[in-house]
């Protein structure tokens, strides 16, 4: 029987340690696509975000005709980010996919900044009311993104601090699980506090 | 037979069960106790202390049990375990990826569309979407052990080939699994064909081991005749495990799958009283008799969760979780010929956003209520045919009947297609921008502080927006202030509902931002130093579903010692209900009729101060009154219904107190159509 007990206990063990190998692994696999749905959020946004430029840029052009190459430079950067958001789209924070993105998005942001920044010297601009209404649409879709993206850059630091760690980490390198790449804009803009009045 | 003795019956399908598997264990048990005694007799057969077949070993046979037992024990604990009773991990377990609340992919929308007409219609806040992407099969699923935290999941090929009452009716039966509690009972079924199936991976665990032992053994030239035989008798012991094993295997899934068979049934029942359109749901077998790929599903974790599912999703004889098709369909449509016709993809339309019965609801407001572009060109292109003038007439002796409180216990859990009517027109007439911010997180949390408000004249008001100032993010502010407005118009009765809505799009929320998000509400809410209806419904419905779904955050969890017994939970319970929208002298009568209601605690309960009916010991009070029964919970809602009309007059918030009530205690209510609907 004496050997039969200590079957037992060595059972047990792996058993056990089965289990711990188990949950170890859901809770990679549980991580990762929390991080990926939590890019699909973004992404909704963005798509309305590159909808609504080329709208503005469509009402401005009326009264910026001299400010062509401005216009266009917007529309440019509109187009690469776009593709760079499907890139990131079909492989949610990959490193070179989520890279491009982000520096697509900081060209877009930079170029989109000189243009409204153009257009408040043309007051019959300033005062149009599509202007006005697709303006604050697009202050608010870039709200939603950064939300969206506050919540994604979470999840990330989530799975990656699970990655890295002791003993996700040993799990991370037998089940091929990579570190995710975070979604971050270091925009000026960005940074400044928005006071509001109500 | 209604919500209760549904709960009742798969309660007792429940204990039915566990007898079936008990009696399963124990024959495991024998037949594990004469493997074991066979094997010790060969091995010690010739030497000193020879043991007999036929012989009684009660200490052999005692660590039987207790290993056999601790082995099912543990396999069963820990699926369940592993599942951890979240809709969630199922979901993502099965491959599924989360809709996007705020998605624009047309099929997506209407499917999205179509589970927030259930959610409202049935009185609970809307369950996040995941999609099986890989999966092209016409199937569907609920997962998650209540209302409070379940999800639906539905397949590419759902999507891809069903019409909008198709996927009405399917999404219907999904709710009816919710609602009936059979998620629980397919979690229970799920852990204990895991432990029974545990003995043959040990057995097999065993060989494959002992494989390796006896052929690094022999390498050495070890001439141990014991050892050999000792290795011998485990590598039979191992076989007959597997043996074993698999057998057990194969009757616990007899029992799953002819206890899912059962549910089946009543799941699509349900789904033609929800919809009263027995054509959804008929045809929507119909399209899974006609689709190459039937309701077949490719993940590997498919065949443990097989009986959860809308349709057959393993190819499997003895095992079938699901009566066969024809069956299932003549159950609904008696002339059905057992012809399928063949199914494509369809293309979806924008008219299929909108429900084509709320057509014939042609409310004065109607023409007012706006939504994204296209589906006011839609609702005029479908031809409202006779099921309409049909459903209206239902409609009309429906309303009649319901303007008694006491009637809308007998709807819990069964929604009516009224109720999806109502659902649907409250969610079209919201304004385009609240419809549109509510799918979205950070729209939704702005849209959520702006209805925590107090009306503009209060002075507590101010107070509110300098919290939100002060601890919300500048975007959540930038946001409130473009739903201000709309929200300030909104009717009382639409309120609740949006709130509603908000769920799946808080759901896409870090844990950080679901952390800020409840310390503002919290503020929200403790502003003004009283609490109202909708305060308390916003943290039932929507504070306490977030974090009960963090794995990551500490749980706020009441410790059981601080527990209320029963009778004191329902008193503070009743008491609240009293007060709340009825007049100085008025508490303590509605109080004594909803005690004289129910039969479930001594007359002599008098109603409490007002002081003692705080927010948050209505929510502890809450917790105990969830765990009672079934025959419980009937009376306690009945109590509550008595007490809230003994004044004569209804009220909006006593309406809404009870709903969010009847949801804490895990039976949905829903909503209580007002005058306004019976009127068009």
């Amino acid at each position: 029987m004496g050997i039969g007990i200590g079957l037992l206990v060595f059972l047990g063990i792996v058993v056990l340690c089965l289990f711990f190998l188990v949950s170890l692994y859901n809770n990679l696999v549980a991580l990762r696509n929390r991080y990926k749905n939590a890019y699909a959020q973004i992404d909704v946004q963005l798509k309305r975000r590159y909808d609504l430029i080329p709208n503005i840029v469509e009402t401005a052009k009326a009264f910026m005709s001299h400010e062509r190459d401005t216009l266009e430079a917007v529309i440019n950067a509109r187009n690469t980010a776009m593709s760079a958001g499907q890139k990131a789209a079909a492989n949610p924070g990959d490193p070179s996919a989520m890279q491009n993105l982000s520096t697509a998005e900081v060209a877009l942001a930079g170029s989109m900044t000189k243009f409204l920044g153009l257009a408040e010297a043309y007051p019959e601009l300033r005062s149009n009311q599509n202007m006005l209404a697709v303006q604050e649409e697009l202050t608010s879709t870039e709200n939603k993104v950064s939300f969206a993206r506050q919540a994604f850059n979470d999840a990330v630091a989530t799975y990656n601090t699970a990655c890295e760690s002791f003993p996700g980490n040993v799990m991370a390198g037998f089940g091929k699980f990579e570190k995710a790449s975070f979604f971050e804009i270091t925009a000026p803009q960005e940074r400044e506090v928005v006071k509001v009045k109500f | 037979m209604d919500f209760f003795d549904h709960q009742e019956r798969a309660r007792r399908n429940t204990v039915l069960l566990t007898v079936y598997f008990v009696i399963a264990i124990i024959l495991i048990i024998a037949c594990v106790y004469f493997a074991v005694l066979g094997i010790l007799a060969f091995k010690t057969d010739g030497t000193e202390q020879s043991i007999s077949i036929f012989g009684w070993h009660p200490e052999l046979l005692g660590s039987v049990v207790v290993v056999v037992g601790i082995i099912i024990a543990t396999g069963s604990l820990f699926k369940i375990w592993a599942l951890g009773g979240h809709g969630e991990t199922v979901a993502i377990a099965l491959g599924g990826v989360k809709v996007p609340a705020n998605t624009t992919a047309l099929e997506e929308r209407i499917l999205l569309n179509v589970v927030e007409e259930m959610a409202l219609a049935s009185g609970t806040p809307v369950p996040p979407v995941y999609i099986l992407e890989n999966e092209s099969g016409i199937n569907a699923f609920a997962a998650g052990t209540s209302p409070q935290n379940a999800v639906i999941g539905i397949t590419r090929g759902a999507i891809t080939t069903l019409r909008r009452d198709e996927l009405q009716g399917v999404i219907a039966h999904e709710f009816s699994h919710i609602l009936n509690g059979d998620m629980r009972l397919n979690l229970r079924l799920m852990g204990l064909l895991n432990g029974i199936l545990l003995i043959a991976l040990i057995g097999y665990f065993f060989i494959r081991s002992l494989n390796m032992v006896s052929m690094r053994g022999s390498s050495r030239n070890d001439d141990n005749k014991g050892a050999a035989g000792m290795v011998a008798a485990l590598f039979l012991l191992g076989s007959a495990l597997v043996v074993i094993g698999y057998i057990g295997v194969f009757f616990a899934n007899m029992i799953k799958s002819a206890v899912s068979r059962q549910r089946e049934f009543l799941a699509d029942a349900s789904a033609v009283q929800f919809t009263r359109n027995p054509n959804g749901i008929s045809d929507a077998l119909k399209r899974i008799g006609g689709w190459k790929q039937h309701a077949r599903l490719t993940s590997a974790r498919a065949s443990e969760s097989s009986h959860m599912f809308f349709g057959e999703g393993v190819a499997s004889f003895l095992f079938a979780t699901h009566p066969p098709l024809p069956v299932r369909i003549k159950r609904i449509e008696p002339n059905f010929q057992g012809i399928f016709p063949k199914t494509g993809p369809v293309t979806h339309s924008v008219s299929e956003l909108i429900d084509p019965n709320s057509l014939s609801m042609a409310r004065a407001s109607f023409a007012g209520g706006a939504t994204a572009g296209g589906a006011a060109a839609g609702r005029t292109a479908i031809a409202s045919g006779a099921r309409n003038s049909v459903h209206q007439a239902a409609l009309a002796g429906a309303v009649q009947h319901e303007r008694q409180p006491e009637n809308a216990v007998s709807h819990i859990g069964e929604p009516r297609p009224e109720h999806l009517v109502h659902a649907h027109n409250l969610v079209d007439e919201l304004a385009p921008i609240l419809a549109e911010d509510i799918r979205d997180p950070l729209g939704a949390v702005a849209i959520i502080y702006a209805l925590l408000l107090a009306p503009k004249s209060d002075p507590v008001r101010e107070k509110q927006l300098e919290t939100i100032q002060i601890q919300a993010d500048p975007r959540v502010t930038q946001e409130l202030i473009r739903v201000l407005d709309p929200v300030g118009r909104l009717d009382d009765e639409q309120r609740l509902p949006l709130a509603c809505l908000a769920l799946p799009a808080l759901h896409q929320m870090s844990p950080n931002q679901v952390a800020i998000f409840r310390k503002t509400v919290l503020a929200l809410i403790e502003a003004d130093r009283i609490w109202t209806v909708f305060e308390f419904a916003i943290q039932r419905f929507i504070t306490k579903r977030l974090v009960n779904r963090l794995v990551d955050t500490p749980q706020s969890r009441s410790d059981s010692k601080s527990e209320l017994p029963f009778a004191n939970a329902f008193q503070v319970v009743l008491s609240a209900l009293a007060y709340v929208g009825s007049n100085a002298d008025g508490p303590a009568n509605s109080f004594a009729i909803g005690l004289n209601q129910s039969k479930l605690v001594h007359k002599s309960a008098t109603i409490l101060p007002r002081e003692k009916c705080t927010l948050k010991s209505l929510d502890g009070a809450l917790n105990v009154l969830e765990k009672a029964n079934g025959t419980k919970k009937r009376g306690m809602l009945e109590a509550f219904s008595a007490c809230i009309a003994a004044d004569g007059k209804v009220e909006l918030c006593e309406l809404e107190l009870l709903r969010v009530i009847a949801d804490a205690l895990g039976c949905p209510m829903p909503p209580i159509l007002q005058e306004t609907l019976a009127s068009s």
